[in-house]
C-alpha cells in the first residue's frame, strides 16, 4: 500500500520511541517472524494463556490527559488546545497536509439512550469534532474531511447528522476546506482502495474501504469512551471498525462485486457467516467462529492497515455497559474527560485505564471477559505498547486519580 | 360500529347451534345496552344481500331499529342489491346510485379505486389492514438488539414493519375532502382474540389521519359480550373509555404539517408506488401530503418544498399547470423519466449524490430533480425524496420511536403531533421529539390520564425537543405558541 507508506511517512507526528515491551524477551519486527497464521494465532492465544506477549519491539509515543467537564467552547478549546501542545503541537503533524477524521456516529440516528441525545452516550460530541476541526484548520490542515460509514445508508453524512438533531454546518465552518463523506460505500471513489494489515492479517489478508481512507496524508480517529459488548471496550482502535463499507462487508453485501448501496450491518466480522463480495480477499480459512476473537482481531486489522496518527478521545459524557443503546443495561455517564495521543495503543491503553481497567488485561479478565484484547493484538501488529510502564502520560500528573470506574461496584 | 346479527348474517356465517345464537343475541335491542356512555352514534346492519333471507332479516331487525333510534343512535343498512328501505338513516353500498336521493350513503371502496367525482357522506375503506406490529417466525444471528428484534419483521427501513392504514385514510380525505373517512379494517379471526388494546390501536390508527374505524368486533368477543361474560364486559369497558378518551381530543380544521407532497391520480397501475410512498414515508416518520392530481385544492401545495410526481406511465410528458407554478415559486419537483424531453442539457446543474439516480436541472426560480429510470423500489424513491429535499425541512424528528406512527398537524399558530404507538404497550425505550416550531408550551394527552400533562420544550435546532412519558398505545401532544 504505497499511499499507506505514503501517509505514515508524510505525517508529521513526533517519532515514535521505538522500546521493548517489559514482557517481551526481546525486540523484533513482526514483519521479519516467518511465521504461519496459524502458528501466529496459536501462539498468541497462548502466550496470553500464560500471560506472556511475543517477542517483539513495540513503539510508544506521549499520551495526553486532560479533564474537561461540559462540551461548552469556552472549555473545550482551551483544553484541547493544550494536550495538542503537549503533544508536540499540530503543525507538525497537519500543516499543509489533507486531514481525514474518522468519527463515530455508530447505528442508527434514531435510537438514543434514554432522552440523552447520541452526542452524549454513543457518538463523538459534534463539540470535540467542532473543536478538533477548528484546532487543526488553524494548524494549517489544508483541507479536512469527516468520515464515517453511516449505519445502512449511502445518504450525506449531512443528512444522517441532521436527523440526528446536529447541525454539520457548524462542522463544515469550524474550519476552511472541511468536507465529508459517508464511507459505507464507493461514495464519491472511482474505486475501493485496498489496506493490508501486517503479517497477513489475524482474519483477512487486506480490506477494501472507501477512496477518503487512502486520499489522505494524516489520519485521525476521533472515538468515544464507551464498553463495548463483543469487544470489550471501544476507543480510537475500534472506532476503526466502522471504516470497512457495508457493500462489501455488510449482510447486504453483493456476492461477487460490491453492492451499490450498503444494507445492513457488518455480521459477517461479527460471526464469519458469509464471505464478503468476491472482489475483495475473504477471510482465512482458519479464522476463528467466535466473535468474541474475530472484532478484535478485525479491529486490530484495521488499526494496523490503516494507522491512525492522531487519536482523540471524547470522555467528557458517554455510556457505560455497551456501544450503544441498544445493548440491554448500559447508562449513561459523565467522566469528563478527554485523551489524545499520537499512537493508538498507547492512547487507548491510557484510556482504558481511565476507565478503570487493566489495559494488560486479557481474555476473562474485565473488560474482556468474553473476548480477546484489542490492546494486545495491536501490540502484537507492532502498533504499540499497552504497557503504562512504557508510556508517558502528559496533562495530569497525578492522572490515575481521574480514574472513572466504567463498572458498577457491586 | 358493525352489527352483525340475524338470519341472514348468522346464513352468512353458517352459524349454527350456540354460534347461531350469539347472532340472535344482537338483534335484541337490550344488545344495545353495551353502546351506553361511548361515542358510538351509529350501527351498520346487514339488510339485504339479494338472498332468500332478506325479508325475514328486515322482520327481524325492526326491534333492534326501534330501540336503537330511541337511544338516539343511528342505524345503516348494508345492502348489496336492491333498493333500501324508507327508515334507515343511510346505506353502505359499493355503487352510490343505489341510494335514492337524498339518502347519506355509506361508500364501500378500497383507497385506491376511489374516484374523486364518487359523492358519499361516508367512504369505508375495504382495502385496510389490522393495524399491528406482524409476526414473523425467523432466527437472528447477530447482536443483542438484532436477536431481540428477530420475531418482529422489518420492513426496508429497518424499523419494524407495521400494519398501519394512516396513509390510506390521508389519500382518501384527499380524494373525498368533504367526506368523513372510515377505516374497514377487521380484527382478523385466525388469530389469538384481540385484547382491547388492539381494538383501541384500530381506533388510534384511524384517528391521527383524521378517520375513523368502523369497529367491528371479533367472533369470540360478541358470543363473550352476548353471554354478559366478566372479562368480555371489562374488555369494552376498557375499549370504551380508550374510544371516548380518543374522541375526546380530536380536532377539526387542522392541515397536514409537511413539506413534501405526493402528486398521483393514486388510481390504476400507478397507484400501488405512489400508494407505497406515502406508506413508507410514514415509516420514516416523513409527513407528507397527498396531491391528488384531479382533485387538488388551489392552496394544497402551500409550505411544501418539494413534490414527488409519483405516477411515472400514464405522464402524458407535460407538467401539470400547478407544477409549474410550484417550481417558478422557488420548489423542487421530482419528476419521472417520462419527462425527460421537456428538459435541456444547458440547465442541468450538479446533483450531488443522486446524480447516479437523478439529473438536476435549474427551471425559473426552482429545480426538477429528473429520474433517469423508472422506479421500481418505492423505499428508495422516498428515501431519495427525503434526502433531495433535505432534512433541512424536516417538520418533526423523533427517536427509538420504531414502531410508532406519528401525524403532525398545524392550526394557526398552535400544532399537534399525535402518536400512535403499534406495540400498544409502555415504550421500550423513551421516546424524544422535536418539531420544527419554537413552541413555548406543550401539554401531553393520553389514553391513561384523565388530563393533560405539561412538557418542557427544550429549544433545539430552531425547533423544541420534549421528552416523552411512557404511555400506551396513544398520545397527542398539543403545542402552543
Amino acid at each position: 500500500m504505497d499511499s499507506t507508506l505514503k501517509a505514515c511517512n508524510h505525517a508529521g507526528a513526533r517519532q515514535p520511541r521505538i522500546e521493548v515491551s517489559a514482557r517481551a524477551g526481546a525486540a523484533g519486527s513482526s514483519s521479519q517472524i516467518a511465521w504461519t497464521r496459524r502458528a501466529w494465532i496459536k501462539t498468541a492465544a497462548g502466550a496470553a494463556a500464560i500471560g506472556a506477549a511475543p517477542l517483539r519491539a513495540v513503539p510508544s509515543a506521549p499520551v495526553a490527559v486532560a479533564r474537561c467537564r461540559a462540551y461548552a467552547r469556552t472549555e473545550l478549546l482551551p483544553v484541547m488546545e493544550r494536550m495538542f501542545d503537549q503533544l508536540g503541537g499540530l503543525g507538525r503533524l497537519v500543516a499543509g497536509k489533507t486531514v481525514a477524521m474518522k468519527i463515530n456516529l455508530t447505528g442508527s440516528p434514531r435510537v438514543r439512550l434514554a432522552h440523552e441525545p447520541a452526542e452524549l452516550a454513543q457518538w463523538t460530541h459534534p463539540a470535540v469534532i467542532g473543536t478538533a476541526v477548528e484546532l487543526l484548520g488553524r494548524a494549517g490542515a489544508r483541507r479536512i474531511r469527516l468520515l464515517e460509514s453511516a449505519w445502512n445508508t449511502a445518504e450525506p453524512l449531512e443528512e444522517y447528522m441532521m436527523e440526528a438533531n446536529w447541525s454539520p454546518q457548524d462542522l463544515l465552518n469550524a474550519a476552511s476546506r472541511v468536507e465529508m463523506e459517508n464511507t459505507n460505500w464507493l461514495g464519491a471513489g472511482r474505486k475501493y482502495s485496498r489496506f493490508a494489515p501486517p503479517k497477513n492479517g489475524y482474519m483477512y489478508p487486506a480490506y477494501d474501504l472507501n477512496h477518503s481512507y487512502e486520499d489522505c496524508d494524516v489520519f485521525v480517529s476521533i472515538a468515544k469512551m464507551k464498553d463495548h459488548a463483543t469487544a470489550g471496550i471501544t476507543l480510537s482502535m475500534k472506532n476503526l471498525f466502522g471504516i470497512a463499507p457495508a457493500t462489501i462487508y455488510g449482510d447486504g453485501a453483493g456476492a461477487d462485486e460490491p453492492s451499490v448501496l450498503p444494507r445492513g450491518g457488518r455480521g459477517m466480522f461479527h460471526s464469519g457467516h458469509r464471505q464478503p463480495a468476491r472482489s475483495s480477499p475473504g477471510e482465512h480459512p482458519d479464522s476463528p467462529r467466535d466473535p468474541g476473537a474475530r472484532v478484535p482481531r478485525i479491529v486490530a486489522d484495521l488499526a494496523a492497515a490503516r494507522p491512525i496518527h492522531l487519536a482523540i478521545i471524547d470522555g467528557v459524557e458517554t455510556m457505560a455497559g455497551g456501544e450503544g443503546p441498544w445493548v440491554a443495561g448500559c447508562r449513561h455517564l459523565t467522566p469528563g474527560l478527554l485523551v489524545a495521543g499520537t499512537n493508538a495503543v498507547n492512547t487507548d491503553a491510557v484510556a482504558a485505564a481511565l476507565m478503570g481497567y487493566d489495559p494488560m488485561a486479557d481474555r476473562g479478565v474485565a473488560p474482556f471477559e468474553r473476548c480477546d484484547s484489542t490492546l494486545r493484538l495491536g501490540q502484537e501488529h507492532g502498533i504499540g505498547t499497552r504497557d503504562l510502564r512504557h508510556i508517558e502520560v502528559v496533562g495530569e500528573r497525578n492522572w490515575r486519580e481521574l480514574v472513572y470506574p466504567f463498572r458498577r461496584k457491586s | 360500529m358493525r352489527w352483525p346479527c340475524g338470519p341472514l348474517d348468522a346464513a352468512r356465517a353458517q352459524a349454527v347451534g350456540s354460534a347461531r345464537a350469539v347472532y340472535d343475541a344482537w338483534l335484541k335491542p337490550e344488545s344495545l345496552a353495551i353502546l351506553e356512555h361511548t361515542p358510538v352514534n351509529a350501527i351498520v346492519i346487514t339488510w339485504a344481500a339479494g338472498a332468500a333471507d332478506d325479508a325475514a332479516q328486515q322482520r327481524a331487525l325492526q326491534p333492534l331499529i326501534t330501540a336503537a333510534r330511541a337511544r338516539g343512535i343511528d342505524v345503516i343498512g348494508r345492502i348489496s342489491t336492491g333498493t333500501p328501505p324508507p327508515g334507515l338513516n343511510g346505506i353502505l353500498c359499493d355503487k352510490p346510485g343505489q341510494a335514492p336521493a337524498g339518502t347519506p350513503v355509506v361508500l364501500a371502496r378500497a383507497a385506491d379505486a376511489l374516484t374523486t367525482t364518487e359523492d358519499a357522506a361516508i367512504v369505508l375503506l375495504t382495502d385496510c389492514l389490522w393495524p399491528r406490529i406482524p409476526v414473523e417466525s425467523r432466527g437472528g444471528t447477530g447482536d443483542a438488539a438484532e436477536r431481540r428484534a428477530a420475531n418482529a419483521a422489518a420492513g426496508p427501513t429497518g424499523a419494524p414493519w407495521v400494519d398501519a392504514n394512516g396513509w390510506r385514510l390521508s389519500l382518501a380525505r384527499a380524494k373525498a375532502p368533504a367526506a368523513v373517512c372510515w377505516s374497514g379494517a377487521e380484527p382478523p379471526e385466525d388469530a389469538p382474540p384481540p385484547r382491547w388494546e388492539a381494538y383501541a390501536l384500530a381506533v388510534a390508527d384511524a384517528a391521527i389521519a383524521g378517520g375513523r374505524w368502523l369497529i367491528r368486533l371479533d367472533a369470540g368477543l360478541r358470543a363473550a359480550l352476548a353471554a354478559r361474560q366478566p372479562s368480555a364486559l371489562e374488555l369494552w369497558k376498557s375499549f370504551a373509555s380508550a374510544l371516548r378518551r380518543i374522541e375526546q381530543l380530536r380536532q377539526a380544521g387542522e392541515r397536514i404539517e409537511a413539506r413534501l407532497g405526493v402528486l398521483s391520480h393514486f388510481t390504476g397501475e400507478g397507484a400501488y408506488m405512489a400508494g407505497e410512498t406515502l406508506n413508507l414515508a410514514a415509516r420514516r416518520h416523513l409527513p407528507v401530503r397527498p396531491l391528488v392530481r384531479d382533485r387538488l385544492a388551489p392552496d394544497a401545495l402551500r409550505d411544501l418544498k418539494a413534490v414527488l410526481w409519483a405516477d411515472q406511465r400514464d405522464s402524458d410528458g407535460t407538467l401539470p399547470p400547478v407544477l409549474h407554478e410550484f417550481i417558478a415559486r422557488g420548489g423542487l419537483a421530482i419528476v419521472p423519466p417520462a419527462l425527460a424531453s421537456r428538459f435541456q442539457a444547458k440547465d442541468k446543474i450538479p446533483g450531488g449524490a443522486f446524480e447516479d439516480r437523478y439529473d438536476l436541472y435549474r427551471v425559473t426560480a426552482g429545480r426538477v430533480a429528473l429520474a433517469r429510470k423508472p422506479w421500481m423500489d418505492p423505499f428508495l424513491l422516498i428515501t431519495d425524496a427525503h434526502l433531495m429535499l433535505g432534512r433541512k425541512h424536516d417538520v418533526i424528528r423523533l427517536w427509538n420511536a420504531g414502531s410508532m406512527n406519528v401525524q403532525y398537524t398545524r392550526a394557526g399558530s398552535s400544532g399537534r403531533v399525535q402518536l400512535v404507538n403499534f406495540a400498544a404497550r409502555g415504550f421500550g425505550h423513551p421516546v424524544s421529539l422535536w418539531v420544527a416550531q419554537p413552541y413555548r408550551a406543550a401539554a401531553l394527552h393520553t389514553l391513561d390520564a384523565a388530563g393533560p400533562r405539561s412538557l418542557e420544550p427544550l429549544p433545539k435546532s430552531g425547533g423544541v425537543e420534549v421528552y416523552l412519558p411512557s404511555f400506551p398505545l396513544y398520545g397527542s401532544i398539543e403545542f402552543g405558541a
